[in-house]
């Protein structure tokens, strides 16, 4: 038999499970709404305006620019601590060079976003 | 371990890279950008990794892997860096006037067509799933954003959404089916993949992972490159992109999701095609009659297109239907599939060049009916819009033709006799929208309100250039089919069967 | 010369029509006249240095080869786009467009009618395309390259003929000519793929490949005299008598005289119509293995000769005498090549071209210069009037009646003497041992007496006695009235009569080319015949070597006859009518409406090809096959696709990437599902 198969027989009956469950609770449980009840729940303070709000695309922006150089740092670690062990089986110049490499594009694009003002809250 | 002399290998995409990134500094670094010295060093850079391109298809003789395995160096790949070089050097022509006409001047247009050349040419190369799907990434993710570009029209807007929502959930599928392939096989390596099939007693039978992954791969692939019935953006986005965007994505991606395809299948995979024939064979014939049927009753010149450029897709994928299972060797006709990129590549860009002549006021206008009289108010436009279409009808004596000719010879040696009706098929059909616009051209009156067309050198230029290339290569194709069957011969050196 | 150089040959006058159909209505008639002239002129400075390098090469050269680039290669066999120029396709380039250019520069004097000011851009467009497709015809190393030519040719004879296409006789004669022409092209076809078929694994099409497959397995088509090689030369000779007007399908020649006279004078006399015997020579290695069709070849060109003559000596059209005159000169060819005399049979080829280029564009001045009168009974005594062309058209005449030392008497008197001196078996339509060759010289020998008193007929008529014009012309579509005859005949421009005079010149000294071996003429004797060894010796054809005096008797017979002749026409013609009447009553009534009616052969044909089959393709196919099966099966289609495409458009493609996504969704799991189950 495919080892694979009582895997998805535990997917299944946690698939199962779960459902059978939700709905029982669905079906038996006594339903009477209420405004208040069926509010959004705020810490207690009644809510203002309505969930769906627009907000600025400038958080996008900061998000995605935290991403970025994040990940820089994410690269930069593991490749610090086997700095060591990578000179063994490759040339010093090489080690240090693909990382050169790599800032210098993290920089390009840094000053590419630093001239489009993508820095630039206002 | 490693050979610094490797990079060699990949000098053309590093040359795009780095000329990509010395454009991306020149556009910003002043107020007033120089559009024509970007424009010119985005060319260069082309130049550039043509010549690197050249250089190494000289160089190297016998295929070979680079990169410990990750890239495959192969005439195949050095055939579609051209192919690819071409369309990013056609689309940027034709945008130069064009993005000033439609009034957008953003400095990131021409590097980010240089970075999804590059990202179509790693694409070319990959010999693993992961540094496939990264360069399709890379290749796409600059796509959607150039879909965009015009962020003021609201179908481009709309197009560049379509686009990265569908391609975000295609891409979805292929990193889902490499996955399964990895936990069926064990390895990425698209030549490990081969040789593992290779050995006796392994296959896609027997093993619903592997199949499954197949499967899915199928479904991310056949997203790229808009087969049915993964293809139902392609309109939309066709149209909604600005016209020098189109064209580069109807010409690159297709050719670079195209050649990833048929390594996979005719590397990875060549031994097992009997396994998915018939899968392939209902895409193949899906694709061929939704592009050519969809076609018929177009208005738009650039929607029509979009739906030709789907039954395009399909000729393609049935000259794959034909695909040898005992090895490439045995029909090498298949080399069609790389010198119908290069055609189709030529005569799209051609088309796509007289289209970004139709502006009004800012906007595009491609209706069908607009080319009413084109051929008393600029005969010689007419005449080279007209020997496009032709070719891409696969009227002889055209590039068109002759591609597809070894096509259709690709398929009925591979025995595959039914697609090629079906193509005969939707290859009658083609003809008919084809010659519409022709019509309308020599016979029509000119629309009452006509407009000055936009006419510039530089797409002028590269609208000579494609039909002189259409007709050359349509009455001497010799050498160049030669080419382009050895290119793809070249990939009978990844092992497997 | 470098081999490349040959594809020049006919890429000159491609460039030619590229660039007049580029500048349209743009170029004038000079403008577009001198391209055209000059574009022929280079091709035939390349022909002639071809020639010249053959020639200088004495024999060690057998052919130059050029393959301009490998087409398609479809079943194992390479069609390649390659010109080849061996000894013969070398004079026939240098005949080509050597008389060509004439013609060319004759023509920009000649089409000098405001009335077609608007369209000489489109005359000479074709007309070069014309000699681009003979050029293909004539330098293709292979049958695809010959066929192209060939059919292209058709169609460039097709629009010249209809040249005037407002008048609907002219567009008639058009169509006429092309479906004659598709007739015999068809039969030509047949003889291609039944040849290809029989040839099997050795299939090959190229001319030189094939001679080499043909000696080493003769088997493979039959062998000599078999059934297979038999009908695949019929058949090739079927296309044969399409293009070179040769019985049953000659009809077409003489209604092609509708087209501009320079046309007539290029195409239907001097280069198009002989391909059939070019081709003929070309495949002459095949031809010998089939001794049956050499003698209907022999026959077919005998008959029509004769045929034609009969005809020739009762019109009064001008162009009408020349056209059936050039049949009849064609059957004469034919005669020459289907008795094994392929040399004989290609000199008259190229005398011919010569002369009869020379009458045309001497009748076609006189038309000028009469204001598109064409009715020799209103013409006379043009000799006073128009010296250079009446002298030039009276050295035509005496060397296509023969007259000892013009060219024609040489070729002509070559192909008499040996279609005597064939032996029998290889001209056996009848059987090896029918004494055929004697019997087909008989009709040659008589063909040469009525040619002598047709040719002279319409030299006198023309050239001497007195003027009768002064009528206005029938022919004359041109508009305007009476005043055209005010106009009294005159000589033409220089750019017109320039190129009569060269063509006189050959005409008078062509001969130089193939001497007969009884003038001990040292190198000159039999020049051609040398030059073209190589090209027919694997044929091995045999003549009887009978004594010189028999030779000789029978040509000093000739000559004495033809003499007669021309002096009976003159007495008849010119000084005694009475006799003309006399004579009248000895020739049966039927023989002489049978030749002033052509024989009724358009009436025959009308009646009993094109009635039925126009009735049958209105009655039968149009109103039930066409307009039902067909129209229905087409409409139908195309009104399901498009609706198909539109409700596609409409309902599915909607815009909405929800559906989109659906589709992907579906199709993925329709995919993944089946490959789970299937493996």
């Amino acid at each position: 038999m495919n080892p694979y198969v009582p895997v998805a027989f535990a997917i299944l009956i946690a698939i199962v499970f779960s459902l059978v469950f939700v709905g029982l609770s669905y079906y038996f449980g006594p339903r009477r709404p209420t405004k208040t009840k069926t509010a959004v729940y705020e810490c207690g303070m009644p809510p203002v305006g309505t969930t769906r709000q627009r907000f600025s695309v400038k958080f996008y922006m900061v998000a995605v620019l935290f991403l970025l150089f994040d990940l820089e740092a994410v690269f930069l670690y593991p490749w610090a601590t086997q700095y060591s062990t990578l000179l063994d089986s490759f040339p010093g110049t090489f080690v240090l060079g693909e990382m050169a490499v790599f800032l210098g594009v993290l920089f390009i694009g840094w000053f590419y976003c630093l001239k489009r003002g993508a820095f630039q809250w206002d | 371990m490693f050979d610094p002399g490797e990079l060699n290998f990949i000098g053309p995409e590093i040359a795009v890279f780095v000329f990509a990134l010395l454009v991306l500094v020149h556009d910003v670094m002043f107020k007033q950008r120089n559009a024509t010295i970007s424009m010119g060093v985005s060319l260069m850079g082309l130049a550039t990794a043509a010549v690197l391109n050249l250089l190494n298809m000289q160089a190297v003789d016998v295929p070979r892997e680079a990169f410990a395995g990750a890239m495959a160096v192969d005439g195949f790949g050095f055939f579609l860096n051209f192919i690819v070089l071409l369309a990013a050097a056609g689309a940027l022509l034709i945008s130069h006037d064009f993005l000033r006409r439609i009034d957008v001047d953003v400095p990131e247009f021409n590097p980010l067509v240089l970075f999804v050349a590059f990202g179509m040419m790693l694409m070319g190369s990959a010999n693993d799933l992961i540094l496939l799907f990264i360069s399709l990434e890379v290749m796409s993710l600059g796509v959607y954003v150039l879909c965009g570009i015009n962020r003021g029209e609201l179908a481009s807007a709309e197009a560049a959404l379509k686009y990265f929502v569908m391609g975000a959930f295609a891409s979805g599928f292929l990193l889902m089916g490499i996955a399964f392939v990895y936990g069926g096989i064990g390895s990425t390596r698209i030549s490990a993949v081969a040789q593992w099939f290779a050995i006796e007693g392994n296959g896609i039978a027997g093993n619903p992972l592997i199949g499954v992954g197949v499967a899915l791969l199928l479904v991310g692939f056949g997203f790229k490159v808009a087969a049915a019935p993964f293809h139902m953006w392609t309109p939309d986005v066709y149209q909604g992109a600005p016209t020098p965007v189109t064209a580069f994505m109807a010409t690159g991606v297709k050719a670079a999701a195209f050649a990833a395809l048929s390594r996979v299948l005719l590397v990875a995979l060549l031994g097992q095609n009997l396994e998915f024939h018939t899968a392939l064979w209902l895409i193949a014939a899906g694709t061929i009659l939704m592009g050519n049927i969809g076609a018929l009753v177009q208005d738009d010149l650039k929607r029509m297109l979009a739906y030709s450029s789907i039954g395009h897709a399909g000729y393609l994928l049935m000259a794959l239907v034909g695909a040898p299972a005992a090895g490439l060797a045995d029909n090498p006709r298949l080399g069609g599939i790389l010198f119908y990129l290069l055609a189709y590549t030529v005569m799209t860009v051609g088309a796509f060049a007289v289209l970004s002549f139709f502006t009004r006021d800012g906007v595009e206008d491609t209706r069908i009916s607009r080319l009413g009289g084109l051929a008393d108010r600029h005969p010689a436009v007419a005449l080279a819009l007209s020997i496009c279409l032709l070719s891409l009808a696969g009227v002889p004596p055209t590039m068109g033709f002759v591609g597809k000719f070894y096509l259709f010879a690709a398929a009925i040696e591979g025995g595959a006799i039914g697609i090629a009706v079906v193509g005969a098929i939707g290859g009658a059909i083609g003809i008919y929208y084809y010659l519409r616009p022709i019509v309308v051209m020599y016979m029509h009156p000119e629309p009452a309100d006509r407009v000055e067309l936009a006419m510039n050198p530089a797409a002028l230029g590269v609208l000579g250039v494609a039909t002189v290339a259409v007709l050359v290569f349509g009455l001497v194709p010799g050498s160049l089919i030669e080419v382009a069957q050895d290119s793809l011969l070249s990939l009978a050196a990844w092992g497997g069967v | 010369m470098n081999p490349a150089l040959l594809s020049l040959v006919p890429g000159f006058p491609l460039l030619g029509v590229i660039v007049i159909a580029l500048l349209n209505r743009k170029a004038s008639r000079v403008v577009a006249g001198s391209i055209a002239t000059a574009m022929v002129a280079l091709s035939a400075v390349l022909s002639f240095w071809t020639l010249f390098t053959l020639v200088g090469a004495h024999g060690e050269l057998e052919s130059l080869h050029t393959v301009l680039y490998r087409w398609i290669d479809v079943g194992g066999v390479d069609v390649n786009i390659a010109f080849m120029a061996d000894p013969l396709t070398a004079v026939m380039m240098c005949v080509v467009t050597g008389v060509g250019s004439l013609i060319h520069l004759y023509s920009i004097g000649y089409m000098d009618d405001p009335a077609d000011a608007n369209s000489t851009w489109r005359f000479f467009t074709y007309l070069n395309l014309f000699v681009f497709s003979m050029l293909l015809l004539i330098m293709g190393d292979n049958f695809l390259v010959m066929f192209v030519g060939w059919e292209g040719v058709g169609l460039c004879s097709y629009l010249l003929i209809g040249f005037w296409y407002s008048n609907t006789e002219f567009a008639k004669a058009g169509k006429k000519a092309f479906v004659t022409n598709r007739v015999g092209d068809f039969s030509f076809l047949l003889g291609l793929f039944l040849l290809f078929w029989s040839l099997g694994e050795h299939a090959t099409l190229q001319f030189s490949e094939l001679k080499e497959v043909l000696g080493a397995h003769p088997e493979l088509v039959g062998g000599h005299g078999g059934t297979l090689v038999t009908a695949i030369c019929l058949l090739l000779f079927g296309g044969a008598t399409g293009k070179s007007a040769q019985i049953p399908l000659f009809v077409w020649l003489p209604d092609a005289m509708a087209g501009p006279t320079p046309v007539s004078a290029l195409i239907h006399a001097a280069t198009m119509v002989t391909s059939g015997i070019y081709m003929i020579c070309r495949l002459n290695f095949l031809f010998a293995m089939a001794p049956v069709a050499m003698g209907a070849v022999a026959t077919i060109g005998a008959l029509t000769a004769f045929l034609a003559a009969t005809i020739a000596v009762s019109q009064n059209d001008i162009k009408k005498v020349l056209a059936y005159s050039t049949v009849s000169q064609l059957g004469y060819m034919f005669l020459g090549v289907g008795v094994g005399a392929f040399t004989a049979g290609f000199f008259h080829v190229i005398t011919h071209a010569f002369f009869k280029a020379l009458l045309f564009l001497g009748a076609g001045a006189v038309i000028h210069a009469m204001h598109h009168e064409q009715d020799m009974r209103h013409m006379g005594g043009l000799l006073g009037k128009m010296k250079i062309t009446g002298w030039t058209m009276i050295i035509a005449w005496l060397a296509i009646i023969g007259f000892p030392g013009f060219s024609g008497f040489f070729s002509k008197d070559e192909i008499l003497w040996l279609t005597f001196a064939a032996d029998p078996a290889q001209v056996a339509l009848f059987g090896p041992t029918v004494p055929l060759p004697k019997f087909l010289w008989g009709i040659g020998f008589i063909t040469a007496i009525l040619t002598a008193f047709y040719m002279s007929r319409l030299v006198f008529m023309t050239f001497f006695g007195e003027f009768r014009g002064g009528r206005h012309g029938h022919g004359d579509d041109h508009g305007d009235d009476g005043n055209a005859h005010a106009h009294e005949p005159h000589e033409v421009s220089p750019v017109m009569w320039g190129p009569l005079v060269v063509l006189a010149v050959l005409s008078v000294f062509g001969g130089l080319l193939n001497l007969p071996h009884w003038l001990h003429a040292g190198n000159l004797t039999g020049w051609l015949h040398h030059f073209l060894e190589p090209v027919f010796e694997d044929a091995h054809m045999r003549f009887d070597a009978a004594p010189e005096h028999l030779e000789l008797r029978i040509m000093a017979l000739t000559i004495g006859v033809v003499f007669f002749t021309i002096y009976a026409a003159w007495q008849m013609l010119m000084k005694n009518p009475e006799i003309k009447h006399q004579i009248e009553h000895f020739i049966p009534d039927f023989a002489i409406a049978g030749s002033i009616n052509k024989w009724w052969v358009d009436e025959l044909y009308e009646f009993a090809i094109i009635k039925p089959l126009v009735l049958g393709s209105r009655q039968v196919l149009w109103a039930i096959v066409d307009a039902l099966v067909i129209d229905g099966a087409v409409n139908g289609t195309a009104r399901l696709l498009s609706g198909a495409s539109r409700a596609y458009g409409q309902r599915v493609q909607v815009g909405k990437v929800q559906v989109y996504a659906l589709a992907l969704a579906s199709g993925a799991a329709l995919l993944i599902f089946a490959f789970a189950v299937g493996s």
